[in-house]
């Protein structure tokens, strides 16, 4: 079941109906109600599926139990390493099987050696990459002491399933989010109505923005070989800010839809397309991942308080494997290693900590020196969306070898540019409503709160009818096959 | 919670308002069996009509020949076609609207999975429909349920999402004031200046167009030139087109329920105005699928695809050319 479907416009209501005015008394059985919503949510995709998630859980859940009466180093560290390697062991073979498989043959065959195999047809289940990752923090935090492991099955199952997070993050600590289970939830007006606008406003960035970026980028670069320069500069930009609008459209509908059920998720984007480098693009996009691989392979492998070489190849590890976490294909391990090429000089020269702060904070528009930062940082952004959009590495080159030929300073040429100059109109109004909202968790999220009650809603009344009306077509939501 | 429900509730009832009306009018005519063809102006998802058509009279007239395509298939009519069949052929014409081999192959697995018998196929194919490879989105071209297997949330949703669509809207509140169409509105409100005509039973169709063409068929063409709807033709391919792996598994999924049918098929590739020839890897896999001698490959520059007087327009052929290949294939 995906967010923007008429099935969830169904699901949610009943749902919260039943949780607030059926399971509102008794919070295990709001805690149950949540963990088999989740798994009708998940299973109305792939029920077979649910077997791992179960699986990941029981797996989970007894190994912390374990870990809490264990006083042995060594077997603590076992357990540690079980769980590690059934939660890795799953996204290795469902993600990565086929990938490793056939680079190995490729790479036999350059020595001459041809090695049959067979590739598997492989479903990969949506989402396994997030929950995997949230499950695997339980464990490491609780080997580490930094939390008390749970007694509680049903709180933990519930922790790992959550429906409105489960299968595109953000990715949740159970740190933060497991705590809020054992909590007797009341229902927060404020929040819920918050939670509203939230939905409201993720909504748009994905029905509005990136499903019609969606068609031109899809367009654009399905036909590239076929294009100008020019044409794929604009099939980049559109891809930029589907990507953005797609993947931050579903974390703040899914940050919206817990509000509605009493629980704070951890937020997941902060304006990065307003970074004025990329040390601070990176603190403000995938939040929960970015964190997530600091907090539990960067620090551990030693940070950036080593030497020089260390300091390197960390910086390549991280965003390597983040490329790589991505999917199983080159293309995204390239964009990878272009991230930490971009990020790397930042990190040597002690200048990734320089802008921590809101851009051109209480103020309207930011300074020239701001705005241009602000644009190289985007022009480094979208040539590397470049790489995780294309097929393969060798279209990424190609791609980019066009652009920067002669054919870039011809018109854009492509099928329905007026509508596609409409859609950059939209996109560009939304860039100025980012702006004028980016000091706060979402871009709406106080406009017009100090207008009249009619005149704001008013204002949402119009967001709803031009998602409506000018949603493009429905499409799956890029992160969902991460 | 009251105060929070009171203002969804307020934001609810002009929507719920607006859905119980779409329900109520039903322009897509999406509730039951109906008349479909009677003062229609509304365009209406084609392969709903040759679904439920089917549905309805299936039992009754237990047809057993079945032609498949997109709405060029339109240009083949069961009565003529029935003439090359055997005595017990019973020909229908399920087609849809930008039908393609996904579209082809859900619905010969739903006939199979009916029990009915599939004695004679004809397929009309081109560059776009092997293309095709997956449920159509939208209200003119989704799959009903029984065939797509697919959700009826999702199904009915993108009717009511159409009912509310702008472009839809105005083209409606206009063309019921003024009725006149106009180019906005393209297939949104059905074109022709008269009515097509249809057999109700085996759902073959004649466009209004003949009728229009029969009466001044110079004044026809020359509109449509001055339109610039007849334009250039490049006769060279923009993009190559590979048949997918998908595409393939469809095409033997089909072949292997004419085996279990003992099907006599026969696979057209539409002739089409642009003059672009399908590919000849594309040509190769549908051979390899359905053998050589089942496929009639009409695509590119010859005697049907030169004159103009063959299209309604670019699009669309007409009847006597299909009738012409008719003849050709089954002598």
């Amino acid at each position: 079941m995906v967010f923007n479907s008429i099935d969830f416009a169904i699901f949610l209501p009943i749902v919260f109906t039943l949780y607030w005015f059926v399971a509102n008394k008794n919070l295990k059985l709001q805690n149950f109600l949540i963990v088999a919503a989740s798994y009708l949510f998940y299973g109305l995709w792939d029920w077979r599926f649910l077997s791992l998630i179960l699986f990941s859980t029981l797996v989970d859940y007894s190994i912390g139990r374990k870990l809490r009466t264990e006083r042995h180093a060594s077997k603590r560290t076992i357990l540690l390493w079980i769980s590690i390697f059934v939660n890795l062991g799953f996204l290795a073979f469902f993600k990565y099987y086929n990938f490793f498989l056939d680079n190995f043959i490729a790479t036999f065959s350059l020595f001459g050696t041809e090695i049959k195999a067979n590739s598997l047809s492989i479903i990969l289940p949506v989402g396994i990459s997030f929950y995997t990752f949230q499950t695997l923090s339980y464990t490491i935090d609780v080997y580490k002491r930094k939390l008390k492991p749970t007694n509680d099955f049903i709180a933990f199952a519930a922790f790992v399933s959550f429906f409105p997070q489960l299968v595109a993050g953000p990715i949740e600590r159970a740190t933060n989010l497991l705590p809020q289970f054992y909590k007797k939830r009341k229902f927060d007006y404020t929040l819920a109505a918050d939670g509203m606008r939230q939905i409201l406003w993720g909504l748009f960035k994905k029905v509005v923005i990136a499903d019609n970026c969606a068609e031109f980028a899809n367009q654009i670069f399905n036909n590239s070989s076929a294009l100008n320069g020019s044409t794929l500069v604009v099939g980049a930009l559109f891809f930029t800010f589907q990507i953005y609008g797609d993947f931050s459209g579903y974390s703040d509908i899914a940050i919206g839809t817990s509000r509605l059920f009493g629980f704070d998720l951890k937020r997941n984007f902060n304006f990065p397309y307003f970074s004025r480098d990329m040390a601070e693009f990176w603190r403000r996009w995938h939040i929960s991942l970015s964190t997530w691989f600091r907090d539990y392979l960067y620090i551990p492998l030693g940070g950036s308080q080593q030497g020089t070489w260390v300091n390197t190849r960390n910086v390549f590890i991280i965003f390597i494997v983040s490329g790589f976490w991505h999917g199983a294909n080159w293309t995204f391990i390239a964009w990878g290693v272009l991230h930490a090429i971009y990020f790397l000089p930042l990190l040597l020269v002690k200048k990734n900590r320089n802008n921590l702060d809101v851009v051109a904070l209480g103020k309207k528009v930011p300074s020239i020196k701001e705005f241009f930062a602000m644009l190289k940082t985007f022009a480094l952004t979208v040539f590397g969306w470049i790489f995780f959009r294309a097929d393969t590495i060798e279209h990424a080159f190609s791609y980019i070898s066009e652009i920067f030929s002669i054919s870039l300073f011809s018109l854009p040429d492509f099928t329905d540019a007026k509508r596609g100059l409409l859609v950059f109109i939209i996109v560009a109004i939304f860039v100025v409503i980012e702006w004028l909202g980016r000091e706060q968790e979402y871009a709406i999220e106080v406009l017009g709160l100090k207008w009249k009650r009619s005149l704001r809603y008013a204002m949402y009344l119009i967001i709803i009818l031009t998602i409506f009306w000018f949603g493009g077509d429905q499409q799956q939501f890029i992160y969902f096959q991460f | 919670m009251r105060k929070f429900l009171n203002r969804i509730l307020v934001f609810a009832v002009p929507f719920s308002i607006i859905i119980i009306f779409i329900i109520y009018t039903d322009v897509f005519k999406i509730v039951g069996f109906q008349d479909y063809y009677s003062i229609q102006k509304v365009g209406l998802n084609r392969e709903m009509i040759t679904t439920k058509t089917f549905n309805h009279f299936r039992e009754k007239e237990k047809f057993n020949s079945f032609i498949f395509g997109s709405s060029r298939s339109q240009a083949y009519k069961c009565e003529n076609w029935e003439s090359y069949l055997d005595s017990s052929a019973i020909p229908f014409h399920f087609d849809a609207a930008g039908e393609g081999i996904w579209g082809i192959s859900k619905k010969i697995e739903y006939i199979d999975e009916l029990g009915d018998s599939i004695k004679n196929a004809l397929i009309i194919l081109d560059l776009e429909s092997l293309v095709s490879t997956s449920l159509r989105k939208g209200h003119l071209f989704i799959s009903m349920p029984c065939v797509s297997k697919s959700s009826k949330i999702d199904y009915y949703s993108s009717f009511i999402k159409a009912s509310i669509d702008l472009k839809f809207l105005v083209a409606y509140m206009d063309y019921s004031v003024f009725a006149i169409h106009r180019d906005y509105m393209g297939h949104l409100i059905k074109p022709n200046k008269y009515d097509d005509l249809v057999d109700k039973i085996n759902c073959d169709m004649w466009y209004g167009a003949d009728k229009q063409i029969d009466l001044d068929s110079l004044c026809y063409y020359n509109t449509l030139i001055k339109k610039g709807i007849f334009y250039k033709r490049r006769k060279e391919r923009q993009l190559k087109h590979k048949i997918s792996p998908l595409a393939i598994a469809q095409l033997n999924s089909i072949k292997t329920i004419f085996y279990k049918h003992n099907t006599s098929y026969k696979i057209v590739i539409s002739p089409l105005y642009d003059q672009i020839p399908l590919e000849e890897e594309q040509v190769k896999t549908l051979e390899e699928v359905f053998g050589k001698e089942n496929i009639y490959n009409f695509s590119g520059i010859n005697q049907f695809t030169t004159p103009l007087y063959n299209f309604y327009e670019t699009s669309h052929y007409r009847p006597h050319v299909a009738n012409k290949i008719i003849d050709l294939i089954y002598k």
